[in-house]
This record gives C-alpha cells, structure tokens and sequence, in this order.
C-alpha cells in the first residue's frame, strides 16, 4: 500500500516521525515534493479564497497525491493539552481533504487530542491489520518526535533578527526562503523559535497563559525570549489568520514599547517577492541608520 | 564646470528624474509617464536630462530607487540602487528636517514614513490593492470626464461631501454611479472619493501608526489639491506639499548617490546612454515547477542582467554583475 503524506503544515515538525512509523508498517509512505508555484496553483482550485497560504498550500499537495496513492495520511490535530489548540483551519484541513479525495483515495486521519501515541497506534492498525506491528513501529518511530537538541548561541557582535512566524511558513521554501535569503544577504543572522528549548516555548507566564492557540503560544513566547538581543524582530503573519493577526498586534506594541524594529509581513499568494525584499530592506536600512544615529548621539 | 548629482525613480506609473547640485538644490527635473516601457521612460528621461543642464554639467554620482530601480540601476550604471521607502524619507528629511510623518501616495503604490529627529524609525506599503493611489483616481476622473488636473479644483468646490465606499475600485465606481443617479452634484461625488481615498490610506496602509506633527504628503496625488484637504480634514492638522513632491524619491536617490560616491569615481555612464540600445526580455524557465519568469536585460545585443529566478541559476551566470 502506498501511503501519501502532504510536505505542509505539521509535516514540517513531525515528517520524520510519520515516515519512520509508516514505513515500519510495511506501507510505502510518499512524501509530496517541496511545494513550487505549480502546488500552489494547484491547491488555489481547491480552498475558498478566503483561507490562509499554508491552508491553500497543503490543499495543493493534498491535491497531487489524489490518484497516485492508495491513502493520504492526515492526522487531525485538535489539541495538544487542556485549553490549547490548533487552530479551527488546521483542525478542518482534514474535511476539505476528505471532499477533495473522493471515494477513489482513502483518508487516514486520526484525530489527536490530548494523547497523541495513542491515535497514531490506532491508524496503524487501521494501516497493517496488526497490533503488534502497529506498536512496535510506533515505539520505533518515537525517537524522532523529539528532534535534535537545541541550544540558542548568541555570538557577540553579530546583527541579529528574530524571525517569528509558523514553522510551516519558514521551513515551507517557497515561503520562507526569499524571506530568508532577503536578511542573510544584507547580513543578518536570523534566530527563530526552533532555537529555542520547549520549556521557553511552552511557558505559561503572563500573557502567554490566555494564549490558547498552541503554536501562537510558542510564537509569542518565543518573541519575548528574544526581543531583548535582537536587533529587530521580524513576525511573518499568514493573510487570513485570526490567531497571528492577534498576537502579532501584542508583539507589535511591546517591541515599540521597548524601542525594537519592528516588521510584520503578511504572506498571501499575491505577495510579490519583491515587494517583501523591498519591505526587508528598507527596515533593516531604518534600523541600522537608527542605531548610527542614536550613537552618534 | 559644477558637480551634480542624478537620481532617477522608476514607478509603475510614472518616470522620475533629477539632478541636483552638492546643496540638494535641483537644477533640472522631469516627470514621464512610464507608460509599461520602463526602458522607453528612463532614455527619454537621461536624453531630456541632459539637454536641460547642458555639457557644463559633470554628473559624480547617480542613484535609481521606485519598483524598476534595479533596470534604471543597471541601464545607468548607478552608484546605488536603493528602495522607495529610504528614497523618499532621505529627501524628506533633507528639506523638512522637522517632519515627523510622511505620507506618499503615487500611481499604485501608497506609504507612510515615521519620523522621529530626523530619523527614518517606521514605515509602511499598501500590499496588493491599488484602490487607494494615483491609478484609482485617475480611472474615476475618466469615469466622470473630468481632466484630472481639474479634479482637486472641483472637489474644493463641495458643499455636501457625499459618502464613497473607497476599499475597491469596483465597489467605488458603482457607489459612484449610484451616487449620481441620485443627482447629487459632480464636486460633492469628487470630495467624496477624495475622502475614500484618505480613508482607505488611513484603514490601510497608516494603520496603527501614530501620525504626529509636522505632516508632509508627497508624490503625484499630493498634486490633488482635494486629496490634500480630505487629508487635512481627517488628521484635524496642516498638512505641507513640499516643493519637489513629484520628484521626492529621484532626490533622495540623488542625494544617496552624493553620499554614496564621497571619495570616489562614479559609474554613471554619461548621459550618451540614451543613444544605446537597450532591451528587456522575458523567458520562462523551465528548469524546475516553479517555472520563474525571468527577465533579461540587453545593452546593444549583450546580455548584462537577468533576475526573476528563485534560485539564482540565471541570475548568477552573468558575467558583469550588478552591485
């Protein structure tokens, strides 16, 4: 049996993980490529226009598997702990695929809440017919949830930007890498919460506590970890989200406050890259001048 | 024999261009239409450059800046290509050391530019939509038939502005017909979208922004002498049209370029670079699914830049690259 996997959204923190565990059930799992200009425009025929990038992104992968596998792979994340969630598109990505693939592709789509071996073993059951299997390939897997250690290194002297935006934005290339390629060029050292160890981007502090959107919270905290060393703070906000036009407003005023650039940049499908290398540039261009300028005085 | 400085700012709409002398005072300028022909707009503009300040006149330094400042860079051969965004708060700052917010609305883009001692500190773009710039205003002038040189006149004229719903062209333009089905006069229909305007600007692009004292409004809408009263009126504040608002962005290229030549020779090529053929092509890659649109420059039949390729297979393959 194959199985496909989108290359989007969670994909991008637990890929790995959902390979390992597939292909130790005997199944073929078939990740989608990279996504291009092609996946895009192929996941805009699908989603309402109203959606966000990422959204109409996976729907473009999700499309391209459509016929080529025997089932998509697809876990429903609700959420995590007590009161934190994945947001309602997340949550619903799951129903647009299901539309989308029809009868002739099966869906897999174990819905986790709270516990997340446990819906993954039943899907793996689901998958191979055997229990054991299913568990063994799971405890196998397990290892790969945890991802390599982190450790933030600040070297003294570098220009530092924090880049605050969904993993599934910046890891996406086509995405995040004009994004990125805009700040490395002009020098700057991007640090992003993937740096950052889970007891900073799980804290509970303050504001982060009324924060129930799971990843907005790892966002916000992993902001206020490190708005105090940067020399900017750059938040990639996905046109259409509720959650990080939210948050974002919340980041936004606390970097005036503490007198830190501050860009937010809105991704859309419209979204120019040379309007955003235009946008990059000139902020870090008000910085640097900001900077000559209050030691100069 | 004086030095002068060049800056040329290439918009989607228009075609700047300035010489200035070491004081930044401007010795000659132009505005064209670009007319979709970047290339077209910036000969013209350097062949009408230079007969206006004439053979005693040695250009050290040139700057490019607007959407097209790469090909303006690369056609000059420009000291600095620099964004619109430090173009425009550069020259801002240059004539109106006091200003603490400008705001610039050209012929689909629209900006604003925080201020603080002289200091560039905050800046925003409108993203996609162009409902609220030059190109808007122009397509309703056509609408109702009115030169759009006339059109701020008119609206000054208003005795009851009537309200615009100014998010889109679309929805504009029907609230507009509607609006004068009902038989409500043509200046009153005018304030109005100069009030859609402003409000659109202030929803959008100056959103969240703290707008402070003294204000500056430049690029070819602050020509519009309505859009600067509905400005007014909205801010409940003087807003100022600095002399040279048409060229603002060519000047603080300009001036980049003063600063960015200190101690060295220019490559500005003269202004013979008008005589040169120059041309702009455009092939689709095919290399990967993306399929980038990527756009070739030719200086009298040699390729000298290409960009527009994600992954810079192209770009990087000319021999003669672009600073």
């Amino acid at each position: 049996m194959r199985v496909g996997i989108p290359r989007a959204l969670l994909y991008y923190r637990y890929g790995p993980f959902w390979e390992r565990f597939l292909a130790g059930l005997g199944v073929e799992p078939v990740v989608t490529r990279r996504t291009d200009k092609e996946l895009l425009q192929l996941g805009l025929q699908h989603v309402s226009s109203e959606v966000c990038l990422p959204i109409k992104i996976i729907a473009g992968h999700i499309a391209d598997l459509k016929g080529r596998v025997d089932a998509v792979f697809l876990p429903r994340m609700v959420w995590l702990e007590d009161e934190l969630y994945a947001c309602p598109k997340m949550i619903g990505i799951v129903d647009i695929a299901r539309m989308m693939l029809g009868d002739g592709t099966r869906l897999i789509a174990p819905s986790i809440k709270r516990n997340f071996l446990w819906p993954h073993f039943r899907a793996g059951v689901e998958m191979c017919g055997s229990p054991l299997r299913a568990a063994r390939s799971l405890a196998r897997a397990r290892s790969l949830l945890a991802g390599p250690p982190v450790a933030l290194r600040l070297e003294p002297g570098e220009k530092r930007i924090a880049l605050i935006g969904h993993f599934y934005n910046i890891e996406d290339d086509y995405i995040g890498q004009p994004i990125i390629s805009a700040f490395r060029k002009q020098g700057y050292r991007l640090v992003t919460k993937d740096e950052l160890p889970e007891s900073v981007l799980r804290g509970r502090q303050g504001f982060a506590k009324s924060i129930r959107w799971v990843f907005e919270r790892e966002l916000y905290n992993a902001f206020r970890f490190l708005v105090g060393s940067v020399d900017g703070v750059c938040v990639l906000v996905s046109m259409g989200c509720g959650p990080d036009s939210l948050i974002a407003e919340f980041m936004k005023e606390e970097a005036g406050r503490r007198g830190v650039p501050f860009l937010q940049l809105v991704l859309d499908e419209h979204t120019g890259t040379a309007g955003l290398v235009t946008r990059i540039e000139a902020f870090l261009e008000l910085s640097q001048r900001r900077q000559q300028l209050t030691r100069a005085a | 024999m004086s030095e002068a400085y060049l800056g040329i700012d290439v918009g989607s709409i228009s075609t700047k261009g300035v010489v200035i002398d070491r004081d930044a005072q401007v010795l000659a300028s132009r505005y064209l239409r670009t007319q979709g022909s970047p290339v077209v707009a910036i000969r013209r503009l350097l062949r009408e450059l230079g007969e206006m300040v004439g053979g005693e006149t040695v250009i050290s330094g040139a700057g490019t800046t607007g959407s097209a400042r790469r090909l303006a860079g690369v056609i000059v051969q420009a000291d600095i290509v620099k964004n619109e965004i430090i173009a425009h708060a550069v020259a801002a700052c240059r004539f109106h050391p006091e200003a603490r917010t400008v705001l610039e609305i050209g012929g689909q883009d629209s900006k604003i530019i925080i201020l603080r001692d002289g200091i560039p500190v905050d800046f925003a773009m409108n993203n996609v939509c162009a409902a609220g710039t030059g190109s808007f205003l122009d397509h309703q002038a056509t609408r109702l038939s009115i030169p759009i040189e006339d059109f701020g006149g008119l609206a000054l004229k208003a005795k009851h502005r009537v309200n615009i719903a100014g998010r889109c062209t679309v929805f504009a333009e029907s609230d507009m017909i509607h609006k004068a089905q009902l038989g409500i006069a043509t200046s009153d229909i005018v304030a109005g979208l100069c009030d859609a305007i402003v409000r659109n600007y202030m929803n959008t692009v100056a959103r969240g922004k703290e707008i402070r004292p003294p204000v500056l409004f430049q690029g070819g809408v602050a020509a519009n002498v309505g859009v600067r009263d509905a400005f007014e009126r909205a801010l409940g504040q003087p807003v100022t049209v600095p002399e040279h608002f048409l060229v603002m962005g060519a000047v603080g290229a300009a001036i980049l370029a003063m600063e960015e030549t200190e101690g060295r020779q220019t490559r500005f090529d003269g202004f013979g670079t008008a005589d040169i053929e120059f041309e702009t092509r455009a092939f689709e890659c095919d290399g990967c699914p993306n399929r980038c649109e990527v756009i070739e420059t030719l200086r009298a039949g040699q390729v000298i830049d290409r960009y527009g390729d994600r992954c810079g297979k192209w770009s990087e393959a000319v021999v003669q690259p672009v600073r």
